[in-house]
């Protein structure tokens, strides 16, 4: 009698343990990935200003231009042909020029002619808009 | 016998709810902190300055154009020329801008030699003056 009584309340025992774990292995999961977008950019020395406040779009395109005037995207170094290849790319996923928003992400200390070469083929391609990155000064 | 029995299977039976395991969450929860708090040095808080590109050749001299702005090195010290004044400071440019006409906006004509902080600092300024409308072109002139 007392046996029967312990096996049907099974409820009590119920081992949430795997549960739990799994579900914050799941969380750690996604917010890595959701991270890697922070992480794949190159660590430049951004302007010191202040920029726009309020929420921008996210851009379709990040290119990071070290000191040296070398392009990278996603953390990978590439010629300006390599850039202007994936400009192109953008523009065929979005089939409107226009649409397609770059964000650069300079060194400081660069020069602007590095920017002044996309901005010139952006121009011939029709891409308009785009945003210089900055750092808020004191920050990061 | 058969009363003590009941009354140490009762025990047991309460003591179930009271041993619920809470090591392996606090694990977790643990490894969720020091995830955070490294990851929180991955990322600097980023901000971006926004401008439309430009073809060259924009921004002739006329009175129902943008203002115009010419960033460019002089004698290795970075000036922004408008109409006839040539500054070093962007507050300088700042005050400008503030007193000029702002519905066609601001066109920067940037030249190659000049940082690009100088030119972020002009792009801050004409923000900070109230210009929405911003335009880069990129200048072949020294």
């Amino acid at each position: 009698m007392l046996r029967a009584r312990r096996r049907s309340n099974p409820l009590g025992v119920f081992d949430m343990t795997p549960m739990i774990d799994i579900v914050f292995q799941l969380i750690i999961f996604f917010m890595f990935t959701s991270q890697f977008g922070q992480i794949s950019r190159t660590n430049v020395d951004l302007p010191e200003e202040k920029g726009e406040s309020g929420e921008q779009a996210p851009p379709a395109l990040v290119i990071d231009v070290t000191l040296e005037g070398a392009y990278v995207i996603d953390a990978k170094p590439l010629s300006f042909d390599r850039v202007l290849a994936v400009v192109q790319r953008e523009i065929d996923r979005y089939q409107d020029p226009s649409l397609v928003t770059v964000l650069i992400r300079p060194d400081r200390r660069v020069t602007a002619g590095a920017i002044n070469r996309l901005a010139d083929e952006f121009a011939r391609l029709g891409v308009r808009r785009w945003a210089i990155a900055t750092r808020s000064e004191g920050g990061g | 016998m058969r009363r003590a029995n009941r009354k140490k299977n009762r025990r047991v039976r309460t003591g179930l709810l009271g041993v619920l395991p809470m090591t392996s969450m606090i694990d977790v929860v643990f490894l969720l902190l020091i995830f955070f708090m490294v990851t929180a040095s991955f990322s600097a808080d980023e901000d971006q300055l926004s401008a439309a590109i430009g073809a060259d050749g924009a921004g002739a001299p006329s009175t129902l154009q943008p203002q115009i702005v010419r960033i460019r090195d002089f004698e290795g010290v970075t000036v922004y020329e408008i109409g006839a004044h040539r500054l070093q400071s962007t507050q300088s440019l700042a005050n400008i801008l503030r007193a000029l006409p702002k519905e066609q906006g601001v066109v920067f004509r940037v030249s190659d030699s000049v940082p690009i902080a100088d030119v972020a600092a002009a792009m801050q300024a004409a923000f900070n003056a109230g210009y929405t409308k911003r335009s880069y072109v990129a200048s072949s002139e020294p």
